[in-house]
């Protein structure tokens, strides 16, 4: 008679950057349920947002939900609000944006694959990862003044224009990290502990990535094709050469492989938008109160945003609705948990590259 | 007689927990450890478990929920032990300040002997906190 | 936008909702005061443009509202997460997503 035990992992483990709770019942090596715990963050922003702050300040309250994806908040938050306020942005501030968001996105996957590196015992190319990752920092650090919280777009523009050294200093690291991109994805195709025993694990058909709602790399890998950067024409994404990177099987191996050339693709972007760049102001000047309500859709690192607001002609907002990528695909995620095997259950974890203070805001 | 002192100053391990941070603090956490910045170099090695740990380090305001398992971590931890408290919203509450389910900061609970503000915290300001809480370890 | 019965919801949204063209964003509550609240269900269109389709009703506190995650199982957590912070009643889904009992209980409705 097979026995069934429970496997608690979290709310403090090593291979967790966040609280979250999992708890595993196994039959023998299999997983057959999970039960999810992802509430310890929750700190009550959307509250504050429409009570404390007055709706300047919140775009900088709301990239306090995540660090990983602060800039794509913000972005978010303030297209929202433009749209409601009816202001029109030039062309230098959307690619300066645009350019912020992909270097964003760039940091976050490298750490996702770190993780992802970590987890499978293979500490060396954690390290490597991380110390590749440190070139882009200094790019966002040259170009907004912080490593982290950027606080770089505001209503009406961005709060920093880029300098000559900045774009100096962006071309030659990206160009380094190109080379090193390329020397990871044959790292990731044939070495053994990060990639070749990742086949076939954890993998997500292409069927279910449509029925849970699958968003970001986990849907891409699968072969299906969601990014909101194509199906959304706030940003400029298709005048700044991007493109779409579809996986096949679904499984971890696929789901690194999408995140890396995803860098790839952005690491292009950025130079594309960096030789391109004219001069012109960051700033556009607006008058009024925000009054009516917007819906706002962007692709963060890990999948769709969306921001719903409302303002009633006031300094608060009445309502901030933030639906964040990792909160809507937790069914999803359970459901590739069942029937894999305990061992590979951090692994997983990791490729999910899940992000619980975005969930739990 | 084994001078611990001495040698538990040579090689401190740290334990992290998240009570509710926006992860910006955690990832400069993680940056203190990759090769530019180089914690090791100080002996200091990241572990998951409690019972082998020496320093404390904690990002995030202090949701109700992480409150108890705060608590619980804190005494698993043998003495000597030292708390650094990493980024604005763990020392004061920061932005999170007053919002309906935070406490305001992590010494309204544990002892707290290092702050390390900033939003985010920059790894040079962590790597001076662990240095300070070092001088602390060895006094206590 | 499509404004809906709170009875027909089900045969509403599985008429409309195929997988395969149609994304389920999320569930959005909002308190307008007076024991009203108005909610939404946010669709988007895959491969197209910002095409959005809302279904909106209004309904109050006291009623039991039916579930769609036997539809769109994703959408369990956005339901969730409106019993937790509204204090609304969904059939089958239990609150405790975010709260806990040193927490205030629905926080996000108006006072009054
Ligand atoms: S101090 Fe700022 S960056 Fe650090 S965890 Fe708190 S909110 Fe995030």
């Amino acid at each position: 008679m097979k026995k069934t035990i429970t496997i608690p992992l979290g709310s403090q483990h090593i291979s967790l950057l966040e609280p979250v709770r999992f708890n595993f019942s196994c039959e023998n090596e299999k997983i057959t349920d999970v039960d999810y715990n992802v509430g310890f963050v929750h700190r009550g922003i959307e509250k504050a947002c429409t009570e404390k702050f007055e709706y300047k300040q919140v775009g900088y309250v709301v990239a306090r939900v995540c660090g990983l994806c602060a800039i794509t908040h913000t972005m978010a938050y303030t297209l929202g609000i433009e749209h409601i306020l009816n202001i029109k942005t030039n062309k230098k501030i959307d690619y300066l944006r645009i350019l912020m968001l992909e270097l964003d996105r760039i940091h976050s996957h490298l750490l996702c694959l770190a993780h992802t590196a970590e987890n499978s015992g293979f500490e060396g190319m954690f390290m490597k990862i991380m110390g590749d990752r440190e070139l882009v920092m200094d790019i966002q650090e040259a170009i907004s003044g912080n490593r982290v919280q950027f606080d770089f777009v505001c209503i009406g523009g961005v709060n920093r224009d880029i300098s000559t050294e900045c774009e100096k200093l962006a071309f030659t690291n990206l160009a380094l990290l190109d080379k090193k991109v390329d020397d990871l994805i044959g790292k990731f195709t044939s070495n053994w502990s990060t990639a070749l025993k990742y086949k076939n694990i954890g993998a997500l058909s292409y069927d279910d990535a449509f029925n849970f709602n699958a968003l970001g790399p986990l849907a891409r890998a699968a072969g299906a094709a969601i990014d909101v950067r194509a199906e959304s024409s706030i940003l400029p994404y298709k005048e700044v050469g991007y493109k779409m990177i579809l996986g096949q099987n679904g499984d971890i191996y696929d789901r690194n492989l999408v995140r890396l050339k995803e860098i790839k693709n952005s690491i292009l972007m950025c130079q594309n938008i960096l030789s391109g760049l004219t001069e012109g102001e960051i700033l556009v000047k607006f008058k009024g109160k925000p009054n009516g309500e917007s819906f706002t859709r962007l692709e963060a690192p890990r999948g769709e945003i969306f921001y719903y607001l409302n303002a009633n002609g006031t300094n608060m907002l009445q309502r901030v609705r933030i639906k964040t990528p990792t909160f809507s695909q937790i069914p999803g995620m359970v459901e590739i948990f069942k029937g894999s095997d305990y061992a590979d259950a951090p692994a997983i974890l990791a490729s999910f590259d899940p992000c619980m203070s975005c969930t739990a805001k | 007689m084994l001078h611990i002192k001495r040698f538990l100053k040579k090689s401190p391990w740290v334990l992290h927990y998240n009570t509710g941070s926006c992860n910006g603090c955690d990832i400069e956490i993680l940056a203190c450890l990759s090769p530019r910045y180089d914690l090791e170099r100080l002996g200091v090695l990241n572990t998951g478990n409690p019972k082998q740990a020496d320093i404390f380090l904690v990002t995030g305001p202090l949701t109700h929920r992480c409150h108890d398992r705060l608590l619980q971590l804190y005494s698993q931890i043998p003495d000597p032990k030292v708390v650094v408290a990493v980024g604005s919203c763990t020392c004061t509450g920061g932005v999170f300040k007053d919002m309906y389910n935070v406490n305001n900061g992590i010494d309204s609970l544990i002892p707290v002997d290092v702050y390390v503000p900033g939003c985010a915290s920059s790894p040079e300001l962590i790597m001076d906190g662990i240095v300070k809480a070092l001088e602390i370890l060895e006094g206590k | 936008m499509q404004e809906i019965k709170i009875e027909n919801l089900i045969e509403e949204i599985t008429s409309f909702y195929d997988p395969k063209l149609h994304h389920f964003v999320c569930l959005n509550a909002n308190d307008l005061g007076e024991n009203r609240l108005k909610l939404q269900w946010i669709f988007t269109f895959y491969n197209q443009e910002d095409n959005y389709q809302i279904f909106w009703t209004i309904c109050s506190f006291d009623e039991v509202l039916p579930t769609i995650t036997k539809i769109i199982p994703s959408a369990i957590m956005s339901e969730a997460e409106i019993v937790d912070l509204f204090g609304v009643q969904i059939k089958d889904i239990q609150g405790g997503l975010y709260l806990d009992e040193t927490s205030p209980i629905s926080p996000l409705r108006c006072s009054i």
